[in-house]
């Protein structure tokens, strides 16, 4: 909520440089400080929530759509096409995600696009294999094969029937997902691989900060560390949420 | 209660299945195995009439249910439906004359529909009646039935198992079909539910003439409902005929077994 508002809430542009400033405590100007180059540590965060739950929720949104498209399909016709993705899904899950994701964002270049590609390309696997199993699941049973003795079409079947029965586990799945997508654009950024200055983003910043624990200034890396924290704890706690009230309606 | 005009006869027999064969193969390499699911069945359904069709588990009840509806596509032989063959692709008009009731009512409905929209998406998809009549339509539907018509906005979780075999007849019937296939449709339920679903059949028949393959391995109910029965027995029908002869004299040997296991209480 903090990070769609963060235009009006924060006092000072994210990207403002007050050099005579840095490095400061709070105070009232800057509630959280600044950091080495004066800039509101406050603002900062804000908007790097925008940059990096942006990202990560967009991240989740192209890989749950194709993989459960993909996933339906597959599970419910089966065949040699399904055999086709399914083991170009086992190559792409074969590599570890993190290693996969470096590399396609090395091909891919810096910058949100990128990340965002590369997660969609490795991650919508995940999706298609849990549609495509609770599909496989749903076909057996009597209530589809009573539309087809219903003389329904297949693609009414698919979308009406198949679907809104198989997809509540990968809508439960993206919730945990965009968790871990923040895990990954955050890492990547601390590394210097993701979000580009000046762009503000929490892994930067807490690289950034880095530089300044041995001078005892913990705040530049501690909050940033707890706003991720927090971010992915309140969003598993959405993700529950979603889940128990869709698993009550079954 | 509304009623539908069923087609003209063309024939005395509703369905005709000549000489239909199933193979399934099982295993790999040296343990594969053919299995023969039927083996050359024949079976005529007079029009109007309940047909039973009897036999222990294995025997080819179901898959010969399945040949029926389409459901099952690898066989031969031929199927003819009212005077005509029917191919193995089947368009959306020959899959509507044939509707069937599966034996598990707690899987045979949509959970994620109420019974409203399960039956108004058939009677769109088929035509039916016009849109604006599909809410009459299923109040007729539910008065066939015998249910409340405040159960249309319900979702399957809420009602019992004998009200959803209900509900799975009325969207069968929603097809106006001239031939329904009951596939072991009360063996999932309670004796007493078992009853009101067995007499609604048998009303079925009478008010709308409408004919029955009633699968069922309880021989009293095969016995008080049906005009006709066939006996299956490891993918042939060993017997077939008036329900009451087969009963009184039965000419097959399997056809003696099968009866006389029947459980006889002595007092």
């Amino acid at each position: 909520m903090a990070a769609v508002f963060a235009p009006f809430l924060t006092p000072h542009d994210p990207t403002a440089m007050d050099l005579a400033n840095t490095l400061s405590g709070p105070t009232a100007a800057h509630p959280l400080g600044t950091d080495n180059l004066g800039r509101d540590t406050w603002s900062r965060l804000l908007f790097g929530a925008r940059s990096d739950l942006g990202i990560a929720a967009l991240a989740v949104v192209f890989p749950f759509v194709l993989g459960t498209i993909v996933g339906a399909l597959c599970g419910y016709f089966g065949g040699w096409c399904d055999t086709l993705i399914m083991r170009i899904a086992d190559v792409v899950s074969a590599f570890p995600f993190f290693v996969l994701v470096i590399t396609l964002v090395f091909v891919f270049g810096n910058g949100p696009m990128s990340i965002f590609l590369a997660i969609s390309l490795v991650s919508w696997v995940s999706y298609a294999r849990i549609v495509r199993a609770e599909t496989l699941v749903v076909r057996g049973r009597d209530f589809i094969q009573s539309c087809e003795t219903g003389g329904l079409g297949k693609a009414r079947i698919v979308v009406r029937h198949v679907l809104p029965n198989t997809i509540t586990q990968a809508v439960v799945f993206a919730m945990s997902d965009v968790v871990s997508n923040i895990g990954v654009i955050v890492t990547l950024s601390y590394f210097g691989l993701g979000i580009v200055p000046p762009t503000p983003d929490w892994g930067q910043m807490i690289s950034d900060g880095q530089q300044f624990l041995a001078s005892g200034n913990y705040a530049l890396v501690l909050i940033p560390s707890a706003a991720v924290i927090l971010a992915s704890l309140s969003l598993t706690f959405l993700g529950d949420g979603i889940a128990n009230a869709l698993r009550a309606k079954r | 209660m509304s009623t539908f005009q069923l087609a003209q006869p063309a024939s005395e027999n509703i369905l005709e299945m000549r000489d239909i064969r199933v193979e399934f193969s099982t295993g790999r390499g040296n343990d594969r195995r053919k299995i023969v699911a039927l083996n050359g069945v024949d079976l005529s359904v007079p029009r109007g009439t309940i047909h039973g069709l009897v036999g222990e588990s294995g025997s080819g009840k179901s898959t010969l249910a399945r040949v029926l509806t389409a459901l099952e596509r690898s066989f031969t032989g031929t199927v003819v439906f009212n005077g005509d063959e029917l191919p193995v692709r089947r368009t959306k008009e020959q899959r509507r004359h044939i509707q069937m009731v599966f034996q598990d009512p707690y899987s045979s409905l949509d959970p994620r529909m109420t019974i409203r929209q399960s039956l108004a998406e058939l009677l769109r998809v088929h035509r039916i009646v016009q849109s604006r009549d599909i809410g009459t339509r299923c109040l007729e539907l539910m008065d066939q039935v015998q249910l409340p018509a405040r159960a249309l906005d319900s979702y399957p979780i809420s009602m019992s198992g004998g009200q959803r075999q209900r509900v799975a007849i009325a969207k069968a019937l929603a097809l106006e079909p001239s031939l329904l296939v009951a596939d072991e449709a009360v063996s999932a339920l309670d004796v007493s539910v078992q009853a009101g679903i067995v007499n609604l059949l048998a009303d079925l028949r009478d008010e709308l003439g409408l004919s029955v393959l009633f699968i069922a391995h309880d021989l009293a109910v095969v016995r008080n409902l049906c005009e006709n029965v066939a006996v299956m027995y490891r993918g042939n029908i060993v017997e077939d005929g008036d329900t009451e002869r087969l009963f009184t004299e039965p000419r097959d040997q399997y056809t003696r077994t099968l009866l006389s296991s029947i459980p006889r209480i002595r007092y």
